[in-house]
């Protein structure tokens, strides 16, 4: 049976579903979902049969986690959403990011304000987590310009790595039971010291499960005095950090990527600092296949100049085909994909939403 | 608990993620009890309307007998047997 391709789009004004043959031209677009409301985060959850995880947020009547059980014909709340103890004093603003944890009902959900929530029953009820939330730098942590966000979740094996907006990365080795910050080598450029315990701008993490102690960071970037700072890998499982921005025209940007079968490959796209857009208003994936150490800027197909878009920090991901494709999403309401790799990108939709975030996968 | 049946009037889209039938009658002698009141006989609908510290979300607008209550007062604003409380989204968004 031929490859299917599904993507999970969400806008700031509700969220669509692509589907179709992974080799076909044409892909069918359902939605708008949740009319109206932003969604950020999503989940393709492939344990068991595949189901799909979305968090609208209403702007009147707050955030909400849906499941598709139908590839995104259908949506259905879990009965249950993150939320603070009304001891605690904090509000849940919105969810950044979901991850699927151990066995099929496992769930991880990252919120605004910066706060890890588990449920064990697929979303029915959420728990906070007190290991990280209740840390005393907790209170500390500041919003950027997105808010204060915990917006990447990387629950592996042996190790659990958050990416929070402004805390840093976080990184729990009891599966969750307690978090410390590592962020040994990632510039706070907007801080007198550069080098704080936290409160690092990290913009995105990514790393592939077969190489657990390789990770990939974008962080905030675009310091004045250098901007060769902010593109990131570790190599001893996120406990420090060295840039691997030489060879990119910019180190500020939003999302990171890696390959789903190659975990030296990965993506990014550098912006300029003041705008957020490509250099030169030219649209350039750029991507590297040996870790970072070299980079070839990947355009075929993009605008070739005046594209003043953002591809912001959750809106690129790569499915698992074969040769799998990179997508991305643009807050001019563009959906991009980019066979091979990223070798040539056509466009998928054209006039969508401002684009939050984009997920791809093979179902 | 005390107080007189209120009718409370919801918004559509919290009536049809609750699945929540028109009117609802709730006993209640002020707001913050008519929305404990909520909370006890609709979760979700509760949830949809205030936050989990109590607040009236905060691009909801709150009426009894069609006059807007805000602000540090409302939670105490009290409420008379007979009357009608109706939360709307308030003119928002962009």
């Amino acid at each position: 049976m031929a490859e299917r391709v599904v993507v999970v789009v969400g806008t700031r004004k509700g969220l669509f579903v692509l589907e179709g043959p992974a080799r076909g031209k044409k892909l069918a677009l359902r939605g708008p979902f949740f009319a109206g409301q932003g969604v950020n985060a999503a989940l393709i959850d492939r344990r068991g049969a595949p189901r799909l995880f979305a968090a609208p947020s209403s702007p009147w009547f707050g955030t909400s986690i849906q499941l598709s059980t139908d590839l995104g014909k259908k949506w259905k709340a879990t009965g249950g959403a993150p939320a603070f103890a009304a001891s605690d004093g904090r509000t849940l603003k919105n969810v950044w990011s979901i991850a699927a944890g151990k066995g099929k009902k496992e769930l991880w959900v990252g919120a605004e304000p910066a706060a890890l929530f588990h449920s064990d029953d697929a979303g029915k009820c959420f728990e906070p987590v007190a290991g990280l939330n209740d840390r005393p730098e907790a209170r500390e942590w500041a919003p950027g310009f997105g808010g204060l966000i915990l917006h990447t979740l990387l629950p592996l094996d042996g190790a659990f790595h958050v990416g929070i907006s402004t805390g840093g990365h976080y990184c729990s080795r009891d599966r969750g039971a307690t978090f410390a910050p590592e962020n040994v080598g990632i510039d706070a450029h907007f801080q007198p010291d550069r080098n704080p315990l936290f409160g690092q701008c990290v913009h995105k993490i990514a790393v592939h499960p077969s190489r657990p102690q390789r990770l990939y960071l974008q962080n905030h970037g675009g310091a004045e005095d250098r901007q060769d700072l902010s593109v990131l890998r570790s190599d001893d499982g996120g406990k420090s950090w060295q840039s691997i921005a030489k060879g990119l025209p910019t180190d500020f940007g939003f999302p990171i990527v890696v390959h789903p079968h190659r975990p030296d490959t990965i993506w990014v796209v550098p912006l300029e600092t003041a705008t957020r857009t490509c250099p030169d208003a030219k649209p350039t994936v750029w991507r590297s296949d040996d870790g970072g150490d070299s980079w070839q800027a990947k355009r075929r197909g993009l605008p070739k100049k005046e594209a003043w878009f953002t591809v912001l920090r959750d809106a690129m991901d790569c499915d698992d085909a074969r040769d799998a494709s990179l997508w991305f999403g643009t807050t001019t309401g563009q959906l991009w994909r980019g066979r091979d790799g990223g070798e040539e990108f056509e466009a998928v939709a054209t006039s969508l939403p401002p684009i939050l975030c984009v997920k791809a996968a093979i179902v | 608990m005390s107080g007189a049946p209120i009718l409370l009037e919801l918004p559509s889209a919290v009536r049809e993620a609750a699945l929540l039938p028109l009117p609802l009658l709730l006993a209640a002698s002020d707001v913050a009890e008519l929305l404990d009141a909520l909370a006890h006989h609709a979760p979700l609908a509760e949830r949809m309307v205030r936050d989990e510290q109590g607040r009236l979300r905060p691009h909801l607008a709150l009426f009894v007998n069609e006059v807007a209550r805000r602000g540090p007062t409302l939670r105490t604003t009290p409420l008379q047997p007979g009357d009608r409380v109706t939360i709307l989204p308030a003119v928002s968004g962009g």
